[in-house]
This record gives C-alpha cells, structure tokens and sequence, in this order.
C-alpha cells in the first residue's frame, strides 16, 4: 500500500513536468516569434511569380514583391527573383513614366527612361515582357 | 559460556571444546542467529536505502515542477510584454543606424521618391518607433501616395483578375485623397514647438509636391479634367469615389454594376 502511494505521487509528479514542460514551450514559441517578429515569405518559388508573369498579373506580382520584401528578402540573397522583381519594378515605373509623358514633366522624364531602361536589362529573358507592360499602359500599340 | 560435557570455558567461536574436544552446541544456536540478524539487517539496509531513493526521487520531481512553473509565469509575463520588449530592440537598432536612416530618408525625400521613402522606413520598421518621429508626416503622406499608385496599378491589369471589382479602388483611392488634407494640415496640438520639425520648410514642399504629383497620377489615369482634378482636394470622399467611377465607365474601362470584370 505504501508502494502504491509513492507511485502516485510519481506519476502525478511526471504528468506535471510534462505539463508545465509542453506549456512553456508554447509560452516560449509565443514570446519568440512575437519579439521576432517572423514575417510570412509568401513566394520562394521564382516558377510561381513565372505564372503571374504568364497570366499579366503584374499588380499581383507587385505585391508580393513587396511583400517579400517586407518580410526580409531582398534580390541579394534570391538572385533567381531578379528577373521578376524587375518586371514588377518595370510596371511601378511604366506607370509614373506615363504620367510624365502626359503632364509633360521633362525635369523627371529622363530619370524614369532610365530606370525604365535598368529595370528592362535586369528581366533578362523576360524582356518581352516590358512591351506588354507597355502596351497594357498605352504606351505601344 | 561453558562446555555441557566437562564445564570448561568456551569462547563463542568455539565450535569445539578445547579441553574435552566435544562439539559446542551453542555455537550452531548463535550461527543460525547471526545468519537471522543478518539478513534482518540487509533487508532494514534495503529497505530503507529503497525509500531513501524514492523519497529524493519524488522530490527532484517536485523540485523540477516548481521550477518549471516559475519559468512558465516568468515567460507568461515576458510574452505579455513582447510589444513592449519588440519596440525596445527595434527602437535601440533603429537608434544605433539613425544617421544612416536620417541621410537614406532624406535622400528620398530630395528625390521625391514617395514610394521608396515609405517603404524604407516600412521596411525597417521606424513607422510609430518614436525615433524618428519627425519624419511620420512625410511617411504618411508617402503611404497615401503609394496605396493610390498600388490602387492603380490594379485597375491597369484589371483584366488579369475575374474577381477583381475596380469600385474596390476607386472607394480606397478617394478615401486617401479626403485624407491628405487631414494628414498634411498641422492640427491644434502639433502647434507646439516639438512638431516643428514634421512641419519644417523641407517637409511641406515635399507633402505639396506628393499632392501635386498624385493629383497628375489621378488626373492622367481616369482622365480627368484639369478643373476636376484641382477640385478633388475639397470634395467629399463619396464625391470623389462617384467622380472617379463616372471617368472610368466614360474611359470603358469597366461596369458601374460591379460583378465580374470579365463579362464585358
């Protein structure tokens, strides 16, 4: 009977470590990414911004740029992002380049020309594609 | 102790006797009593050592759960501030790089680059930091200018999307526009000298030409005339929100009636 009690108390022991244990590891995760800040990368796969490129959904593309951006990432270190980070530069610009063109604005036009001319270069095979973004803003026909 | 037979002295040990060489029978009695106490005393030692291990075994544990509790409520208050533990660390880095964000943020503001002043104090987290609070005003007229250009570039490759509805940006566009006033015009409690410099001479021409250059963003993109794009900056945001739809319809670029941009 003795025996049975310490076993008791054993096992009551253990099953609190274990409890305790489990919540503050939960506690611990929670302190750690909220201090952390940890930022959700939505797109490490280039073939997935490839699709928004196929399907012209360059606003899209826009976003999550930013968004990766925002969580961290930068052309640096996912040099594969490049071509579609250029593409999704190239469209931001095109629209500030028209509104230049249209308002005349010479003082800011050149600079825009050639960012334009930068963000083309570094779409690599893609640049087919700054014609569309062209065409799409009225630019080309 | 003495021999039964002959009544000479024995030692304990003797299992004879030394003097008539008779066997010591208390000798036999006192083997099977120590073999007894014996094993009495090993089975006491066991016993005892046995419960002495359980009993420091039981406490390790406890001791364990109480630290372990101690460590959830320390952690339990840790997490409850993280914000405040978060603004800290974010506050001492931004604090260790402020001239080096002070000349990168000026320099967009030379360039009038609202889109990458915006997202450089976003990106490094100086937003509501309380560092460099002098620059929340030109971040948030930045931010206006930047979500309209994001607004636009949505109903630019509109098509792309089926579900996308350009009333969607046309209410948020109008909304930021009734807002600039609000966030470049210096209110009653910014009159004090410690907001002096949201509002330096640098800092108003920047938000006038942010107006300025989204006022041409919106004027080329849904084509309006010169007189409306002027007016947008007194109208209502309803006002702005129908001025902005009318144009686009005019322009084909989609339905009134919302639904699926696809259908036309």
């Amino acid at each position: 009977m003795r025996n049975k009690t310490f076993n008791v108390k054993e096992i009551i022991a253990n099953g609190l470590i274990v409890f305790f244990t489990v919540v503050l590891l939960i506690i611990s995760m929670a302190f750690i990414s909220s201090v952390s800040e940890t930022r959700y990368v939505y797109k490490t796969n280039p073939n997935s911004f490839y699709y928004d490129v196929k399907g012209e959904r360059y606003s899209y593309m826009y976003d999550l740029m930013m968004d990766n951006l925002n969580a961290g990432e930068t052309e640096k270190k996912n040099a594969e992002f490049t071509p579609y980070y250029a593409t999704a530069r190239y469209y931001e610009e095109t629209l500030r380049y028209k509104v230049y063109l249209e308002k005349g604005r010479t003082d800011k036009i050149s600079k825009s020309e050639a960012n334009r001319a930068n963000y083309r270069q570094s779409m690599g095979e893609i640049e087919f594609i700054a014609d569309d973004i062209d065409e799409l803003y009225g630019l080309k026909y | 102790m003495k021999c039964n037979y002959c009544g000479a002295n024995l030692n304990i040990e003797d299992v004879f006797c030394p003097h008539c060489g008779k066997k010591n029978e208390h000798v036999e009695k006192h083997v099977q009593d120590m073999d007894k106490y014996q094993k009495r005393f090993e089975a006491t030692k066991r016993e005892v050592l046995e419960n002495s291990k359980r009993f420091n075994g039981l406490t390790a544990r406890i001791m364990i759960v109480c630290v372990l509790i101690v460590l959830c409520i320390v952690m339990g208050i840790m997490a409850s501030m993280s914000y405040e533990i978060r603004t800290a660390i974010n506050n001492r880095s931004i604090n260790k790089h402020k001239a080096e964000h002070i000349a990168k943020i000026e320099q967009f503001e030379a360039d009038r680059d609202y889109n990458g002043l915006y997202n450089y104090i976003n990106f490094n987290r100086i937003t509501f930091s309380g560092v460099l609070d002098e620059y929340s005003k030109v971040q948030d007229v930045s931010r206006l200018y930047h979500d309209c250009e994001r607004e636009i570039m949505r109903i630019i490759d509109r098509e792309s999307y089926s579900y996308y509805n350009p009333t969607d940006s046309t209410t948020y566009i109008a909304r930021n526009i009734s807002n600039f006033n609000e966030y470049t015009t210096r209110h009653e409690y910014e009159k004090d000298s410690r907001y002096d410099a949201m509002f330096s001479e640098e800092k108003v021409a920047y938000m006038n030409d942010c107006k300025s250059d989204l006022q041409d963003m919106i004027q080329v993109y849904f084509g309006l005339t010169d007189e409306e794009a002027s007016s947008i900056w007194t109208m209502k945001q309803a006002r702005i929100t129908v001025l902005l739809e009318d144009n686009l319809e005019k322009m084909g670029y989609y339905n009134t009636d919302g639904g699926d941009n696809n259908e036309e």
